[in-house]
């Protein structure tokens, strides 16, 4: 009799893994956001670093290397619908696609150029914490630079099996709430003709400020 | 859950988004509608800004000041002063002479801890720090720098924003953290040590807003370079830095709350634990909490609690992949 229940719970116990051990294959499968964002940082890193491309004469080279792998994390084309917020809803696909590709534009030379002074390898970046709720995942990040911390989040969604970052939060202002804001004030100020007007005077002076650049394509 | 179930779903997800792409996209636009109102901001509340005008031409003051004055000194500064990490530990010292701000914060917020932190900071980067200008305590004993003010203690007990404000001289505020402003006036010892002495007073205020300018000047200038409008993404980045700073003071300590579904419970124990919480983990304290449910009203709240805390000692001291382990600690064969 003992043995028979004994071996009732053997079977429960079987079962009970087999679907914990089924349950993991399938999110693995999924891929984890953390590691998405670490390898993607990593690139970056070693791009920006890279002993065969050190100097300001080969930053051109590094800037685009640096730009395609964040273009393949970052979901450009989602943030900037986001910062559009309603607005985007009466543009027709035109003017979709146009202010997609000006935003594009817009944070590739803004926030790419930053990064040359993270060149010196003087900093660190910490993966301390990643939320994950259904397909959505709020990655943490602490990079450390000369004693200073600053803490940087990621807000990222699953597509496939993939992850991909729609906002980034520095020390809780979030990138895209700021652009929100703002094209808010502008449409509501002057109309969205104004706003594209401006987008592209943004991204023109951006390329004047590094003569070096090549043009808008 | 059974595993044919759980097969099927597999396979429902494989078709879903394992399929062509066109169907993928539009499976992943439909679900993307909902990024919108996302779950993880909480920033998009309204901002209320009856002073606009006024706020307003105070920005293009303080701005004109940045650029005319406070920049131009401040290279001055710099050349004089060229090794950044010497303008750091004035920064530094500071920072350390506004601790009686912080203790009393943190006491005011009922985080004890974080005030013994604060104390202990105080103690030991005026003594082996010398006088502030350096942080042993963060470097040799762990203790970290944090920001606390009247402004966020008011935020804490649930005190709104009210109205924003751009001061001249003084830069972005609301009205909250405005009286919040002139209560850390007087928790500030250089108030009373410079009580008499205005030139000295005004002198060091200088000196402050100068060795900042010169060590953060350029963030302020990316800021008003990219932005549309400067004064709007000035006020947001206010607000919801501010925000985030509240928010991060009431997490830390409204845990455990009596009414918590067991989803926030698990939650909150994984922020508590500063631990990394796959979704793995999640799915296995639902498993833990339909286990529960199962029981009835047999387990109670204390205990569930106690349960969620230990299932996370365990996942994390011991690999997630040690099943057998876990499935033993969360009594599933009780």
């Amino acid at each position: 009799m003992k043995n028979k229940i004994n071996k009732k719970r053997g079977a429960q116990r079987l079962a009970l893994l087999m679907s914990l051990l089924l349950l993991q294959g399938t999110w693995a499968w999924a891929g984890d956001p953390q590691s998405a964002m670490q390898e993607t940082v990593d690139r970056v890193m070693d791009i920006l670093t890279d002993p065969a491309l050190a100097g300001d004469e080969f930053w051109q080279e590094r800037r685009d290397r640096v730009a395609k792998a964040v273009a393949e994390r970052f979901d450009f084309a989602e943030m900037a619908r986001l910062s559009l917020a309603k607005a985007w809803n009466e543009r027709n696909e035109a003017e979709r696609e146009r202010f997609v590709s000006l935003f594009k534009e817009l944070l590739k030379n803004t926030y790419v150029e930053r990064l040359k002074t993270y060149s010196d390898g003087s900093y660190e970046v910490i993966f301390d914490k990643v939320l994950v709720r259904g397909k959505k995942a709020l990655v943490s990040s602490m990079v450390m630079q000369q004693g200073r911390e600053i803490a940087a989040s990621y807000k990222m969604y699953q597509r496939g099996n993939e992850w991909f970052v729609y906002d980034v939060v520095i020390e809780g202002v979030s990138l895209v709430s700021n652009y929100r804001s703002q094209f808010a004030g502008v449409i509501q100020q002057e109309g969205y003709e104004a706003l594209v007007r401006r987008l592209e005077e943004k991204v023109s002076e951006t390329v004047e400020a590094q003569p070096d650049a090549p043009g808008l394509s | 859950m059974s595993p044919s179930l759980f097969l099927k779903i597999a396979l429902l997800t494989l078709v879903l988004f394992g399929g062509p792409m066109a169907g993928a996209g539009q499976a992943a636009a439909d679900d993307l509608e909902a990024l919108l109102d996302d779950d993880f901001d909480s920033t998009e509340q309204m901002i209320y800004d009856p002073l606009e005008p006024v706020n307003r031409a105070f920005f293009v003051f303080n701005d004109r000041l940045y650029f005319w004055l406070l920049k131009p000194v401040g290279k001055v500064y710099s050349a004089v002063l060229a090794d950044e990490a010497v303008r750091g530990c004035i920064s530094a010292a500071f920072h350390n002479m506004a601790a009686p701000v912080r203790v009393v914060n943190t006491l005011l917020q009922g985080k004890f801890r974080q005030s013994g932190t604060e104390v202990a900071r105080f103690a030991i980067n005026t003594v082996l720090g010398a006088g502030g200008l350096g942080d042993p305590a963060a470097a040799e004993f762990g203790l970290k720098k944090a920001d606390e003010d009247l402004g966020q203690t008011l935020g804490f007990y649930g005190v709104g924003e009210g109205f924003y404000i751009c001061w001249p001289l003084l830069g972005p505020s609301s009205a909250r953290d405005s009286v919040g402003g002139a209560g850390d006036y007087f928790l500030n010892p250089r108030t009373y040590l410079l009580a008499g002495d205005f030139r000295t007073s005004a002198g060091l205020s200088a000196l402050k807003t100068e060795n900042a300018v010169s060590l953060n000047g350029h963030e302020y200038e990316n800021l008003v370079r990219q932005a549309f409008d400067p004064y709007i993404a000035m006020r947001n980045v206010y607000y919801q830095h501010r925000r985030s700073l509240i928010a991060a003071a009431k997490g830390a300590t409204d845990q455990y709350g009596a009414g918590d579904s067991h989803d926030q419970l698990v939650r909150r124990s994984c922020l508590d634990y500063n631990d990394v919480v796959s979704f793995d983990n999640l799915i296995r304290a639902r498993r833990y909490q339909k286990c529960l449910e199962q029981k009835g009203g047999r387990v109670s709240v204390s205990r569930q609690r106690r349960q969620a805390r230990l299932i996370y000692r365990v996942l994390l001291d011991h690999n997630a992949a040690d099943l057998p382990h876990f499935a033993q600690v969360t009594n599933f064969e009780e």
